[in-house]
């Protein structure tokens, strides 16, 4: 086994053995199935609709991972540092990308078991009528992309500040940012002020045009390059945070 | 052999390290001292590889610390300063953590989690949570986690600060059965532990190096042969010029 391979697995159990032993998972697991099966029977109005499709179900998803995704990953690097415990990390003869794709992992590997656990409400909708099981798969598949695109900005977030709250607040802010910048409002505010070159730019930036794709059933090659991007770009600023630690910053 | 050359190292226009050179050979036990402050933790971070200098190089064993980081931990064993651990983890399953990042085998593991248990009198706690555990078994537990793959090199941040003298003696006891064929350096503010358990040491103050002799030389500039005399004497001469905090 590389060191790259040894340092991953041994974070990334250690990771989820620390989310199994923390009630606070359970409560973020239960949080998350409660509120997006009350919002999609109470807000999304997935009976009024006569139909057997659970967009009402996903449409909310991006608006509760701003929330839910900053709030899973602030520990993330924030706690190593402020315990003390990343000097350890450091001090292991591991590359730094393996830590950080660990962690991301772990905090991904709970974000879809999450979405897993949903699934009941699938089955559930699939007794009632005929539903489209590959374009609900699709919207599973997209759904666990942009949480994994929000952990990614939280990770980074978290790798950035040795406090929680302000690593909670950076990544809502920036999650917040990536996901409104869709809205039509927004886009329609933005084009009064901005060149509608840049505010195209901006709004086809947004995680709703990007999921837009795989909530209707399809996968879109520029949604997924879109999220594996986002991962690829967060994991990148959460290796250049941790390893700027080494030349001694904050 | 354990190689610093020209270890620089600045924090907001303070110099915290400034040209550390010195080389341990095996079989020395180094003790590292100085008051707060005076750059021995950022020189240990240097050492381990937690922290990159702005200037010189460390050479551990032949492998550059900076060019070669991963084949140079390989062969450390770091104790960082204030034994940081995991507190929801049990000794067992923080040492089992260590050791499989360092790509040893399950079974190597489980017979070297129970030497490291047994050297540092923790085995009787081992599958109790850390957060419980008094701060004596904490910073033994973090003394475990630097020499559970035993290792070459041994790089401790004072390893017996918060011990009692009993679990001090054991840990001094422990350092001296370790030391032959191996480099050790420890920091540490007691000067009674390098008189007993170190055969050199380094004075640093304001991130330069005041003395580096033995025990027996460095008590000999006192008439009394008090070993706080000389720490204070030395330690009060002002830094040379253009070196030390600005």
């Amino acid at each position: 086994m590389t060191a790259f391979w040894s340092g991953f697995c041994a974070l990334y159990l250690r990771e989820l053995r620390q989310d199994a032993g923390n009630p606070l998972a359970y409560i973020f697991v239960a949080s998350f199935v409660s509120a997006s099966i009350l919002l999609a029977f109470q807000v999304g109005g997935l009976f009024e609709s006569g139909r057997a499709e659970l967009i009402a179900f996903f449409q909310f998803h991006p608006w509760l991972f701003v929330i839910l995704m900053p709030a899973l990953s602030m520990r993330a690097w924030s706690d190593e540092a402020r315990t003390g415990t990343l000097e350890t990390l450091l001090a292991l003869p591991v590359p730094t990308s393996a830590l950080v794709v660990a962690k991301f992992m772990a905090a991904w590997t709970l974000a879809c078991l999450m979405l897993i656990l949903t699934t009941p409400l699938w089955l559930g909708l699939s007794l009632l009528g005929p539903v489209d099981h590959g374009a609900t798969l699709t919207a599973y598949v997209g759904s666990c992309l942009l949480s994994g695109a929000y952990l990614a900005i939280g990770m980074a977030a978290s790798a950035a500040s040795r406090s929680q709250v302000l690593s909670f607040v950076l990544a809502l802010g920036v999650s917040f940012l990536a996901t409104a910048a869709g809205l039509p409002l927004v886009s329609s505010t933005l084009a009064a002020f901005l060149p509608l070159p840049l505010t195209e730019t901006l709004t086809s930036l947004s995680m709703l045009d990007a999921f837009a794709g795989f909530e209707r059933g399809v996968i879109e090659a520029r949604g997924l390059s879109y999220f594996l991007a986002v991962m690829a770009l967060g994991l990148c600023l959460t290796g250049l945070w941790v390893d700027n630690k080494r030349g001694g910053q904050a | 052999m354990l190689k610093l050359d020209g270890l620089t190292k600045t924090y907001a226009g303070q110099r915290a390290a400034s040209a550390i050179s010195f080389e341990v050979l095996p079989g020395e036990v180094v003790g590292f001292i100085g008051p707060n402050g005076a750059g021995k933790t950022t020189t240990m971070r240097m050492i381990a590889g937690t922290l990159e200098p702005d200037q010189g190089r460390v050479e551990v064993m032949g492998h550059d610390v900076w060019s070669n980081r991963k084949a140079a931990q390989a062969i450390m064993g770091y104790l960082p300063e204030h034994a940081p651990l995991y507190d929801d983890m049990t000794p067992r399953t923080y040492l089992d953590f260590l050791l499989s990042a360092r790509r040893v085998a399950h079974k190597q593991r489980q017979e070297l989690i129970l030497k490291a248990a047994e050297q540092t009198q923790i085995h009787d706690v081992l599958e109790r949570g850390i957060e419980g555990l008094s701060k004596g078994y904490r910073r033994r537990v973090a003394l475990a986690g630097a020499l559970a793959h035993d290792p070459p090199v041994l790089i401790l941040d004072e390893p017996s600060d918060g011990l009692d003298p009993n679990q001090k003696r054991v840990t001094r006891a422990l350092i001296r059965d370790l030391s032959p064929g191996r480099i050790i350096l420890i920091s540490t503010h007691q000067l009674d532990e390098i008189a007993t358990l170190c055969n050199r040491l380094i004075l640093i103050a304001e991130g330069q190096v005041r003395a580096d002799q033995s025990p027996r030389e460095f008590a000999a500039q006192d008439p009394e042969g008090r070993l706080d005399e000389v720490f204070h004497r030395l330690t009060s001469m002002p830094a040379q010029s253009g070196d030390g905090p600005s």
